[in-house]
């Protein structure tokens, strides 16, 4: 057991967090997939607008291995398919209806399940539509069935100011999380890596067995499952790891025990748009309105699923991410200010002391989308590299990537980006800096 | 405020493509984000920002050079009316240094201006805010009887040369300030160096004062002898209070340190400027000035042995320490190679002064120097930077 300090990071001050308790959200009208969310696929669809589905049942394939399946968090009816430019498949809607009925692929005790050979194992969450909660790094990709990764890593850590309490989520579920361990151990002849908070007293973390257990602390960024991986055990292309958070897993052993999709997932809905922020017990790929709930305060707002600082834009109309554990609210920030870069400054958020409200340290901030300022070339150095979790000097990389020199990229980590989004945050140039790395990273993945 | 608001939405289509006005859109833009924060909202997956930006940056620069420019001013006047014994109440000082900085100051903003603006309309980019600073700046490194056409060809060359070609704020190598200072001082020696061009007088035709010399400070370091320079700077009745205060002749802002200080102040304070920079440029030039006052003997020049207060106050060293050295694009990038570059400035700087007997000024050509070294500097810092993250992942 090791304790890990992520020294650099920031926690956004964001207003209308959620309080930790779980309340259980209303059934939603429609739940839906998004492809766009899986990093590299390719998607075929399966099913066409009308087809009834159950819980389970697949709406859409990888081209590249079949074998890799999505299945429907929702029983109904499909709703006419979201396409966008070129045919890309953006989004495959279910229209809940009635009594949900599910997949059957038969139950195991827990006995059973950890009786299953590898083959087996890798078989069923294959068939079941489980294995995309297997993600590997580098590239953040899907794993490979047919790979060996060199460890495996669960990341029992809230990544946000409004994602769930780790701690609340696994009271009471002690042995899945115990078998959703056991199971993984069959996955990799490496180790098995268990990342909780410091202070962190979950019983079902505590009493894991089988892993090595990592602590950290530090800012938020010490919760995210890239920024851990990176700082226990940095994989390379040639040797990836695996990763999944502690809700994927427990969806993971309890669809295995059960022999059918167990969908729920707890969120945590807030952001300064938020009227009553609040952390809800819904499904993977939830509508964005069974989670809001309508509570939204009046004006033009953002839907993001995800972190504020690297989430998805979704419509209201939208659904919750397939990986998202928070959905948040923020007011578009299309409002002007006359000589606004003269004022004194109070009540504005900077990383800089260049307001007056740097010298009154505030509270909560109500944030909204507003850019701040105008694109411009990089100018101010430094102020990336201060906050990058995984030690990165973003700048640097980032014009590594625009000259398109693979080699410099390599060797400035660009792989080991977590894509926080802090570099972006907090540059004054207004360059999406986090995007540029990401492009990188895309360009490697391509050259292979 | 909404006034402003729809006047500027009525005018912008006409602004946009397909208007009539296309190609003066990056002039619209310009006035109108002057005057109204972009309503611009972020796109990506990062959905809220900071709100520092290049505007607010540049306003901060030109708050830390007021007080150089304002104690300038009336130090300029201060100067001239002194040589000719006037009255030197401080609203006499004021006007006079007004009537030949605020011409200097104007023509290098409209000829530097208009050449960003050709240069933004050419290229159809917006046009950029580092303009604010450098046309403050170039004006306060110019000794006040300067000819404003010089001004003018001065801060074209260091727009166009120093900064556009390399395309525009962000991608130069070389400070445009110092490039334009630097063209002015080779092309017209005789107008920015030697002893007659400091003050706003002719000491052929005015009648001044008994004892009145035009030298600088550190022109008479330069000349005095062995182990004589602060004696010689006495009897020229420069005292160091003088220097640190600014009451001394030289380029407009450069001769107050305290003026500088407070600049510091407020480029530290809001986090912009950067410490490692001032600080082993301080640390560089206490070093070379120490080592060559040891080597000095009885057959060296004065200036050898000038102490090294003498030197940090002396010949516009503040001011390039905290406003020139600093400009975050032309120094070095990484933290590790500030600190290299910062003494590489602060040393040469005292070299240059102490043992090249044509240049008593030191500072500009240290700089422009180091700006051409801080590539190669960032380049090794860069390569241990690599060398790190490979021990890293090796030990994991």
């Amino acid at each position: 057991m090791s304790v890990i300090t992520v020294s650099k990071g920031h926690d956004l001050r964001i207003s209308g967090i959620p309080s930790k308790d779980i309340q259980d959200a209303p059934r939603p009208a429609h739940a839906a997939l998004q492809p766009p969310e899986f990093r590299y696929l390719r998607p075929r669809l399966k099913v066409r607008e009308g087809d009834s589905v159950k819980i389970g049942t697949p709406l859409f394939e990888s081209k590249d291995d079949p074998r890799i399946v999505f299945v429907s968090p929702a029983a109904g009816k499909v709703s006419p398919v979201r396409f966008g430019e070129r045919r890309r498949l953006l989004e495959v809607v279910v229209e809940l209806g009635g009594e949900e009925s599910f997949e059957e692929y038969g139950a195991l005790t827990r006995d059973e399940a950890r009786g299953l050979s590898r083959e087996a194992l890798v078989d069923r969450l294959l068939k079941m539509g489980l294995w995309p909660l297997l993600r590997q790094r580098p590239f953040s990709k899907i794993a490979d069935p047919d790979g060996r990764p060199a460890a495996i890593f669960v990341s029992a850590t809230a990544a946000g100011p409004c994602e769930p309490d780790a701690d609340r989520v696994l009271e009471g579920r002690e042995q899945d999380f115990q078998l959703g361990l056991d199971l993984l151990k069959k996955l990799t002849e490496g180790p098995l890596h268990l990342c909780c908070a410091e202070h962190s007293e979950a019983k079902a973390l505590i009493e894991a067995k089988g892993v090595s257990v990592h602590r950290f602390n530090g800012k938020h960024q010490a919760g995210d499952a890239a920024v851990q991986i990176y700082h226990v055990a940095p994989p390379s292309p040639k040797a990836p790891v695996w990763y999944l958070g502690y809700q994927d897993l427990l969806t993971i052993s309890r669809s295995l025990a059960a022999g059918r999709l167990i969908a729920e997932r707890v969120v945590g809905f807030g952001g300064p748009g938020a009227a009553e922020p609040k952390t809800l017990r819904t499904r993977i790929g939830a509508s964005v309105e069974s989670i809001t709930r309508g509570k939204v305060r009046s004006g033009e707002m953002r839907y993001v699923s995800g972190a504020v600082l690297n989430g998805t834009a979704v419509d209201a109309a939208g659904h919750l991410g397939f990986y998202d554990s928070s959905l948040i609210v923020l007011p578009e920030g299309r409002g002007r200010e006359l000589l606004g870069f003269a004022r004194p400054g109070f009540g504005r958020y900077s990383l800089s002391r260049a307001w007056i409200s740097a010298f009154f340290p505030g509270g909560e901030h109500d944030f909204d989308t507003n850019l701040g300022g105008s694109r411009r070339n990089f100018v101010l150095q430094g102020v990336e590299e201060d906050l990058c979790p995984v030690g990165i000097w973003p700048q640097q990389a980032a014009k590594a990537v625009l000259a398109e020199d693979f080699d410099e990229m390599e060797k400035h980590g660009v792989l080991d980006c977590a894509e926080c989004g802090l570099c972006t945050f907090v540059c004054p140039s207004k360059i999406e800096v986090a995007g540029i790395l990401r492009r990188g990273i895309d360009m490697i993945h391509k050259e292979g | 405020m909404k006034f402003l608001e729809k006047l500027f939405d009525k005018a912008r289509p006409k602004f946009e493509k397909g208007g009539p006005f296309e190609r003066l859109y990056p002039l619209f833009e310009a006035k109108e984000t002057f005057l109204l924060s972009p309503a611009t909202v972020t796109t990506g997956r990062t959905h809220v920002r900071d709100c520092l930006d290049m505007k607010r940056l540049m306003s901060i620069v030109v708050l830390a050079l007021l007080p150089c420019f304002l104690f300038g001013t009336y130090n300029v006047g201060f100067q001239a009316l002194s040589a000719f014994g006037l009255p030197t109440d401080w609203l006499s000082c004021v006007r006079v240094g007004a009537k030949s900085v605020l011409p200097i100051i104007l023509v290098s903003y409209a000829v530097g201006g208009l050449w960003e603006v050709l240069f933004a309309l050419v290229r159809r980019h917006e046009i950029n805010e580092g303009f604010f600073v450098t046309g403050l700046l170039f004006p306060l490194t110019l000794p006040p009887s300067i000819p404003l056409w010089m001004v003018a060809a001065g801060v074209s060359f260091g727009v166009i040369l120093g900064k556009e070609v390399f395309g525009g704020t962000g991608m130069n190598i070389l400070n445009p300030a110092l490039t334009a200072r630097a063209f002015v001082f080779f092309a017209y020696p005789a107008h920015i160096s030697g002893d007659k061009v400091w003050s706003l007088v002719d000491a052929s035709k005015d009648k001044l004062v008994d004892g009145f010399s035009g030298a600088t400070p550190l022109g008479v370091a330069a000349i005095s002898a062995s182990g004589a320079a602060p004696e010689a700077l006495i009897s020229a009745g420069f005292t160091l209070r003088d220097a640190f205060l600014g009451f001394i002749p030289g380029s407009i802002g450069e001769t107050s340190a305290l003026a500088c200080l407070i600049g510091a102040a407020v480029l530290l304070l809001s986090g912009i400027g950067s410490w490692r920079i001032m600080l082993s440029m301080v640390l560089g030039a206490v070093g070379m000035s120490t080592l060559l006052g040891v080597v000095s003997g009885p057959e060296s020049a004065g200036i050898l042995a000038l102490p090294v207060s003498w030197h940090l106050l002396l010949g516009g060293f503040m001011f390039g320490a905290v406003f020139m050295a600093t400009d975050p694009v032309s120094a070095a990038h990484t933290k590790k190679g500030q600190y290299v570059y910062g003494l590489l400035i602060g040393t040469m700087t005292i070299l240059v002064r102490a043992v090249n007997p044509a240049y008593p000024e030191g500072v500009m050509l240290a700089i422009l120097f180091a700006n051409v070294f801080a590539p190669l500097i960032d380049y090794v810092f860069t390569q241990f930077h690599f060398k790190t993250r490979a021990a890293r992942r090796a030990r994991a």
